[in-house]
């Protein structure tokens, strides 16, 4: 019993694999506050069209924190773009058809 | 377990987290029944930082009533959606079109980049998907 014991081969170990996991509390303060910068600009897009017709804006914690007629440029404007807000404020919107 | 989206510009969308080992920020993809899978477009490519130089495996190109678009595979994503339970977290093989900006017009690369990412039916089949205009409100339910 304790020869069979020494000669096991050693178990390999697992890497622990747990069951995927949810969004952290800054990934859910980052969609939260992204959710309520989108609900703003909707809110809001009568207002924002006196000031930044025909631009792109870049919205954080509901203010306007950038504004570009170039959405490549607007990037280099903002801290953290993969988690702003964007949006084109136009009177004369896409019609689409996807 | 239901996910709560949201109507912007009248149109139903469903914010998305979007993660992988290189990339995480925030996608609102709106819902497309029609379209067969799920697509992130360039505008938001840009936001989360994709370049066509960081997704290395090519998939089909897709069309759509402007044409065809290439499409670019960036594997081993997590899709996370918040429910009114757990965070929903669906692995995914994501693809990103990537329209020829260099090669279309002012106009035209202006009015693609107004294009949003959409929730395709790869991930929607997964629900029963409540969506009621005159309310404004969208519900992805599963048990």
């Amino acid at each position: 019993m304790q020869k069979q014991a020494l000669t096991r081969k050693p178990r390999r170990r697992q890497p622990s694999r747990q069951a995927p996991p949810g969004m952290t509390s800054k990934e859910r303060h980052d969609l939260l506050r992204f959710e309520k910068d989108r609900v703003w600009v909707d809110r809001h897009r009568s207002s924002l069209l006196n000031r930044y017709a025909e631009r792109w804006i870049a919205v954080w914690d509901c203010r306007v924190i950038a504004s570009d007629r170039d959405f490549d440029r607007l990037l280099q404007k903002v801290p953290d773009p993969p988690h702003t807000c964007f949006e084109f404020i136009t009177r004369q919107p896409l019609e689409m058809v996807l | 377990m239901t996910i709560r989206g949201s109507f912007f510009a009248g149109a139903p969308y469903v914010n998305v987290k979007v993660r992988t080992d290189g990339v995480a920020g925030v996608d609102p993809m709106l819902v497309d029944t029609g379209a067969f899978c799920t697509l992130v477009l360039d505008r938001d490519a840009k936001a989360l930082g994709l370049s066509p130089h960081s997704l290395s495996s090519a998939s089909p190109s897709v069309i759509g009533v402007g044409g065809s678009v290439k499409c670019l595979l960036l594997p081993g994503v997590e899709l996370v959606m918040k429910s009114d339970q757990e965070d929903e977290v669906i692995p995914h093989n994501l693809s990103v079109a990537c329209h020829d900006l260099a090669h279309a017009s002012p106009a035209e690369q202006h009015r693609i980049m107004q294009l949003p990412s959409l929730l395709g039916r790869d991930i929607l089949k997964r629900y029963s998907v409540t969506c009621d205009f005159v309310k404004e409100t969208l519900l992805l339910a599963r048990d």
